[in-house]
């Protein structure tokens, strides 16, 4: 427990201020591939580790557009926009 | 908070073709075809060659010789002579921005101003790009240079934007703007 505490404890120090949180990545990534989030944060992020290596994230805009995002395993990544 | 089985690590893709030029009529200039490694970066520019460039004189009927090397020395410019049009660049402005290309795709793999996704998505619209490439040197319809262009600058204003916490790193992205778009054009697709 100490141990974990101590851990999380330098990896808070070593990030600067400003590191964007994965609600902001994530919305970045919707917005850079040409999609529509009207906002810099995601709800709702649900991921899921595909058979061929590579991760499925899903998640809601503040537009209230849902996204799936997929990654391939060699790191290409593609949005979807989920019919609600 | 695991970010992905894929990983932080950027590499590029595997597929190697001989390309030909694209045709009069599509490109307003041709696009060289170099033997660059795409696995060094998408954005890599080849290296120059060590010798000096030589002066060339007619001497007689089709005769041409060699004179003597050309020293390329520093110029002195006056103040506010890169804001006139026209003018070239000082010399302290040009070897600014001449930086490796690697160094900055290295600095933007590691910058922490964007998150793992966004580079991600940096990088598969990178890929686009090449790809676009590809197509525009098999004349595919459509695709043009000034296109690519507009592609290109998007892309670039798009990374500039999301950099607003980096910006040292967005000012030597947008110093070497025209040595990536030369860098582009130049990959092996």
């Amino acid at each position: 427990m100490m141990r974990s505490w101590l851990i999380l404890t330098l990896l808070l120090a070593a990030a600067p201020a400003w590191a964007v949180t994965k609600a902001e990545d994530i919305a970045a990534a919707i917005t850079l591939r040409g999609h529509d989030c009207g906002g810099n944060q995601v709800t709702d992020i649900r991921e899921t580790q595909t058979p061929e290596g590579g991760q499925t994230i899903t998640a809601r805009c503040p537009n209230g557009k849902r996204y799936q995002i997929d990654v391939s395993a060699d790191g290409r990544l593609t949005v979807k926009l989920l019919v609600n | 908070m695991d970010q992905g089985a894929s990983g932080g690590e950027i590499e590029q893709p595997s597929v190697l073709a001989e390309q030909a030029l694209p045709p009069d009529d599509v490109a307003t200039e041709a696009l060289p075809v170099v033997d660059v490694p795409v696995a060094q970066s998408v954005f890599e520019i080849p290296k120059k060659e060590k010798h000096p460039p030589v002066a060339i004189t007619e001497t007689g009927e089709g005769d041409i010789s060699p004179v003597q090397p050309i020293t390329t020395q520093r110029q002195e410019f006056p103040a506010g002579a890169d804001k006139q049009p026209g003018l070239p660049l000082p010399a302290a402005v040009v070897s600014k921005a001449s930086f490796g290309v690697d160094e900055l795709i290295r600095r933007l793999k590691h910058s922490e101003a964007i998150g793992v996704f966004t580079k991600l998505a940096i990088r598969s619209e990178a890929l686009d790009l090449v790809d676009m490439v590809g197509r525009y040197r098999q004349h595919m319809a459509g695709i043009t240079l000034p296109r690519l262009r507009t592609g290109f600058d998007g892309l670039l204003l798009k990374i500039l934007a999301l950099l607003d916490n980096d910006p040292e790193l967005a000012q030597a992205i947008y110093q070497a703007k025209e040595q990536l778009w030369q860098s582009l054009l130049e990959v092996k697709t």
